[in-house]
């Protein structure tokens, strides 16, 4: 048995033991450390054509770049794209997460349009203008076929004249979807104006049946605030007086506003019980099973029309979104899509630029490109496509008619989201909360004018 | 067990004065130290500092969307918080919620720990199968209770009507979506609060049961005076388990309702993870820090109420 | 005589109680076979349907269930394995050996149960990116390592303060060193608690979900997270989705019927003297 050794050397004993202990933590951590960079290095350093693209899990964009990958790698062997599917839900927040780590992750980042203010304050983007100049043909043949309005969301600023930091092969619209077998068993046609929306969704609601006269997304948040500012467009509105310096004054507290939530609550009253707190899926479950049997403002899908989806595939229809009834009313659709842009991080800008323009092209680089985007659930920008896909997938039409008409779904600025997210908690405060409309009105304009002092705008 | 037992109560400080007259106190030092120091490393490298980060970041306004607005503000944060209608909404909703949870799945895993202790030869299956829901993923779950609480084609509107009511709107309804989530929940945890509750249960001594039975003390005379102050520590550490994961509750929430209808299902977890999603990090922070704190009075409060027990004697 | 009754009935009671509890999960089984026009449908549908594997062929396809499942099996028990034993060895020393302030640190060490995901949810996910572990199976390890801990710690110390120190006395008087004791002696004594430990640390990691979807893109991606891949935009898989929980659980129970013995043994807790 030991004996314990003198009180000096026992001190010193239990220093160096102390000692190594912490210098065999401390290399254990740097090891770690080295783990991980030398997997990174390797990873790299598999070719200088690795490319690795964010993109939202699912239809419209996984699945159709999973598409046109294979006709990709036979044309461009070099280059290996390495596709990172997140959940569509998710993206938003991982996006800005990781651009404001400034992380070379990604090569290719598939996002919102509502992304790219956002980005642009962090110089994430890549400006895309020198790759286009390489190839003015298909650059032509692009900025012609994508309706301006879609491919300026991809500018900053958004407009024809603006620097190009995105390409995108995805458009969306919200459309108007209903039952023509039903709208023509009670002899109706389709409503243009919310009042006449209202008379319908009454005529069509019997509970007893199963059969709702209303559904849309009203989840609170985000999307009640995009339904809410749907309506509030086709009623003239706009989220400022003006979008520049001396404006940006929130202009939600008036008659179109008020409107927007008037017929929001009495739409209600018809509403499918999902709706107060519906995202999409519960949204086009309900008119898959028949239970619904209009939606009004819903964003556009093609699995409606999927005989695999629904049993009523062959007789739910897409039209174009109501306007007001007031003198300021109008078709204004809101526009959604994702297009592509490249980290201005990334290490691999050239190969990246491939794949964008790959995904983007239409049938004139190489037919397998349309057909395969469109075959694997994609919902194409380009008008030639839509056009020639019309028959096989039937809201191609509501989109090609939105499109022309269609307004952002978010004013483009960085504070996009966190001012949707108000909107729509406002909203849903009126439908459900019991909050007065007036009441309801005033805090978004507050709340909006807040966050925009917050951000220096009113300096 | 005391798993709260401090070394110097309890056991006293015999164990501590043992080891101290004991030779090779030196060494047994030196082997603690070694033995502690992994897991001290661990947790300062990956608790203390993102904590203390999360701290700087409560002080400061910290958008990521404007990183330009990034500035100093004290506590001011906090007051803004405070005056955030729905951040108070969260924090009352989520303290509504730690309440129910405890209520019902405490009674629901006493009586299940009950009917379970009658189960004599079918108890390996019984107590296997019954621990399924927990390992089950709650966000799939979720998801599942979601589609079968639809109140058109679910599942459990059509049973309740099979049985002759009308069925509820569960989760399309501010008033009845809490109920449905604890619904959800319940069936996720009770059996796991039922086998602990089970095993306490069936170590009392059977001498004990014995002499209950034979004294004719039965049914809930039984279960107040003599089974539930015998098995009370067990109760308190499930109790406290319990109430910890239901403050920081997340999973359920966010798959079922996100927070809706309206605001109605809007606990802390749910409204932090908006905040991050709209990049509004410093608020995030902050309400995080509330739920902390919130957290660590309440574990004290009950931490309290054990040593009260335990001090009073109930050996 | 009614007490064998009351014995008898107790066994029946127990079985319909666990049956109409699992009903949930016979729905889910159900919904794993049916083709998706059937599960999108107005009234439920239980028969007169064409049973379909194509979900369960979906999820090995499309989203790569094998992959993933290889992720949660690297990550899972190797985090749970490091945890068990880093706990084991703290808590030894934190119950039994002579160490200073040991009540103040294993107050310390729990109060990290107690921390709400989102506060560290971002401080660990710049960590990792500095160090280039983010979406990497040994950056999920650690955290989930870190997060594991407090709760172990704390429960196998509770168990080893149970067991009286006097055999370890007697043990050291008779001249075994003091991992000889630890080793050999206390363990095999506290068998129970660590098994509680493995059963807590594994099913919560399993099917841990904020800080997975946080810190992984693809890469590492885990199973709860996977799962969320199948809320589509627009639509939710619940065919895959079902598929795949009813997949997970075959496996789980396995397992749970070889150690709920010893797992009901730990869950006494000792409480009752």
């Amino acid at each position: 048995m030991s004996t314990d050794p003198p009180e000096s050397s026992r001190t010193r004993e239990i220093t160096r033991r102390r000692a190594l202990q912490i210098t065999t933590g401390a290399s254990a951590g740097i090891l770690l450390t080295k783990l991980g960079a030398i997997g990174e290095a390797i990873a790299a350093s598999e070719g200088s054509g690795t490319v690795t693209v964010f993109t939202s899990a699912g239809q419209r964009w996984e699945l159709p770049e999973r598409g046109v990958l294979p006709f990709f790698e036979k044309k461009f062997p070099n280059i290996k794209v390495n596709l990172r599917p997140i959940p569509h839900g998710e993206a938003n927040p991982k996006i800005q997460v990781t651009m404001k780590a400034k992380s070379d992750a990604f090569d290719v980042v598939f996002a919102e349009y509502g992304q790219w203010p956002a980005m642009h304050a962090l110089g994430a983007l890549t400006d895309l203008t020198p790759y286009l100049e390489k190839d003015p043909g298909w650059r032509d043949d692009y900025f012609s076929d994508v309706p301006e309005p879609v491919s300026s969301l991809y500018r900053v600023p958004a407009e024809a004249k603006g620097t190009c930091y995105g390409l995108t092969p995805d458009g969306n619209a919200e459309v108007c979807f209903y039952r023509a077998d039903i709208f023509e068993k009670k002899g109706m046609k389709v409503p243009e104006t919310w009042p006449e929306v209202i008379e319908a969704a009454k005529e069509l609601h019997e509970p007893k049946n199963n059969q709702y006269g209303f559904v849309t997304t009203m989840r609170r948040g985000l999307y009640a605030g995009w339904q809410f500012w749907a309506v509030h467009a086709s009623y003239g509105g706009t989220w400022f007086d003006k979008e520049e310096k001396g404006g940006w004054k929130p202009a939600f507290n008036n008659d179109a506003g008020h409107k927007a939530l008037e017929v929001l609550t009495k739409l209600m009253q018809y509403a499918h019980p999902v709706t107060v707190n519906a995202v999409d899926d519960e949204c086009n479950a309900a008119l898959g099973n028949g239970s619904a049997v209009y939606a009004p403002i819903e964003w556009g899908t093609g699995i409606l029309n999927d005989k695999s989806f629904t049993k009523f595939s062959d007789v739910i229809k897409a039209d174009v979104t109501p306007k007001g009834e007031t003198p300021e009313g109008v078709h204004r659709p809101l526009m959604g899509g994702l297009g592509m842009f490249i980290p201005s991080y990334s290490k691999n800008k050239d190969a990246a630029f491939e794949w964008v323009k790959w995904c983007c092209s239409g049938d004139k680089t190489d037919p397998e490109i349309g057909r395969s985007w469109v075959e694997n659930r994609g919902q194409p920008a380009r008008v030639s496509l839509l056009s020639k896909y019309a028959n096989e997938r039937a809201f191609f039409a509501g989109l090609q008619k939105g499109f022309p008409k269609a307004v952002p779904f978010v004013s483009l600025i960085p504070e996009a989201f966190v001012i949707s997210e108000l909107l729509g908690n406002e909203t849903t405060e009126v439908l459900t909360g019991g909050k007065s409309i007036d009441a309801a009105l005033k805090a978004m304009d507050d709340g909006v004018a807040k966050v925009m002092g917050d951000s220096g705008y009113y300096a | 067990m005391n798993l709260f037992a401090v070394r110097s109560a309890g056991t006293t400080d015999r164990t501590v004065q043992a080891a101290a007259r004991l030779p090779g106190q030196v060494r047994a030092q030196r082997l603690a130290v070694l033995l502690i120091l992994p897991t001290l490393i661990v947790l300062v490298g990956l608790a203390i500092y993102p904590t203390l980060y999360a701290f700087w970041m409560s002080l400061r306004v910290y958008l990521l969307y404007n990183p330009a607005a990034g500035r100093f503000v004290g506590l001011s944060n906090f007051a803004h918080l405070l005056n955030d209608e729905f951040a108070v909404k969260s924090l009352w909703l989520t303290g509504l919620w730690a309440l129910l949870v405890i209520i019902v799945q405490m009674c629901f895993g006493m009586a299940l720990a009950l009917v379970m202790d009658r189960a004599t030869r079918t108890a390996g299956l019984v107590k296997t199968l019954i621990i399924v829901p927990v390992f089950v993923s709650p966000i799939a779950m979720g998801l599942t209770w979601r589609f079968m609480f639809e109140p058109v084609s679910g599942l459990i509107n059509w049973i309740v009507r099979q049985i002759g009511f009308s069925g509820s709107l569960w989760l399309s309804s501010p008033s009845t979506a809490l109920i449905s989530v604890l619904i959800a929940d319940t069936w996720q945890w009770t059996p796991f609060i039922a086998l602990i509750l089970l095993a306490g249960i069936q170590s009392i001594s059977l001498e004990v049961a014995e002499a209950a039975r034979l004294d004719r003390v039965r049914g809930l005379f039984y279960i107040r005076k003599i089974l539930l102050p015998l098995i009370w520590p067990v109760v308190l550490v499930v109790v406290l388990i319990r109430l910890v994961d239901s403050i920081r509750v997340f999973d359920l929430f966010y798959i079922m309702t996100r927070g809706g209808p309206g605001s109605s299902t809007l606990v802390s977890g749910v409204y932090g993870f908006t905040m991050f999603q709209t990049g509004r990090l410093s608020d995030m922070a902050t309400l995080g820090i509330v739920i902390l704190i919130a957290i660590n009075l309440l574990v004290s409060l009950v931490l309290h109420l054990l040593y009260g027990r335990e001090k009073k004697g109930t050996t | 005589m009614k007490f064998r009754l009351w014995k008898r009935f107790g066994d029946v009671l127990a079985c319909a109680a666990v049956a109409f509890w699992l009903l949930p999960v016979g729905w889910i089984a159900l919904t794993s076979i049916k083709p998706t026009t059937e599960i999108n449908s107005v009234t439920p549908v239980f028969w007169g349907f064409t049973p379909t594997m194509e979900h369960y062929s979906e999820l090995f396809s499309r989203f790569e269930f094998s992959r993933i499942l290889l992720n949660n099996l690297l990550i899972v028990p190797a985090a749970t394995l490091i945890v068990v034993v880093l706990a084991t060895c703290s808590a030894y020393a934190l119950a039994r050996l002579p160490l200073k302030g040991a009540d103040q640190i294993s107050l310390f060490i729990l109060s990290f149960r107690f921390m709400p995901g989102m506060l560290v949810v971002l401080p660990y996910y710049l960590m990792l990116q500095e160090v280039r572990l983010l979406d990497s199976h040994l950056g999920m390890i650690l955290v989930y390592v870190a997060f594991g801990l407090p709760f172990a710690v704390w429960l196998i110390r509770g168990f080893l303060l149970d067991i009286p120190p006097e055999l370890e006395e007697a043990a050291l008087l008779d001249g075994l060193g003091r991992f000889e004791i630890m080793w050999k002696i206390v363990l095999p004594l506290v068998r129970p608690g660590i098994a509680v430990a493995t059963i807590f640390t594994f099913v919560f990691t399993w099917n841990e979900y904020l800080f997975a979807f946080a810190l992984t893109f693809d890469h590492a991606v885990t199973l709860p997270v996977q799962l969320s891949k199948m809320i589509d935009a627009y639509s939710v898989l619940w065919g895959p989705l079902s598929a795949a929980v009813i997949l997970q659980l075959l496996p789980m129970v396995a397992v749970v019927f070889f150690i709920q013995k010893h797992m009901v043994r730990g869950l006494t807790l000792g409480a009752v003297k």
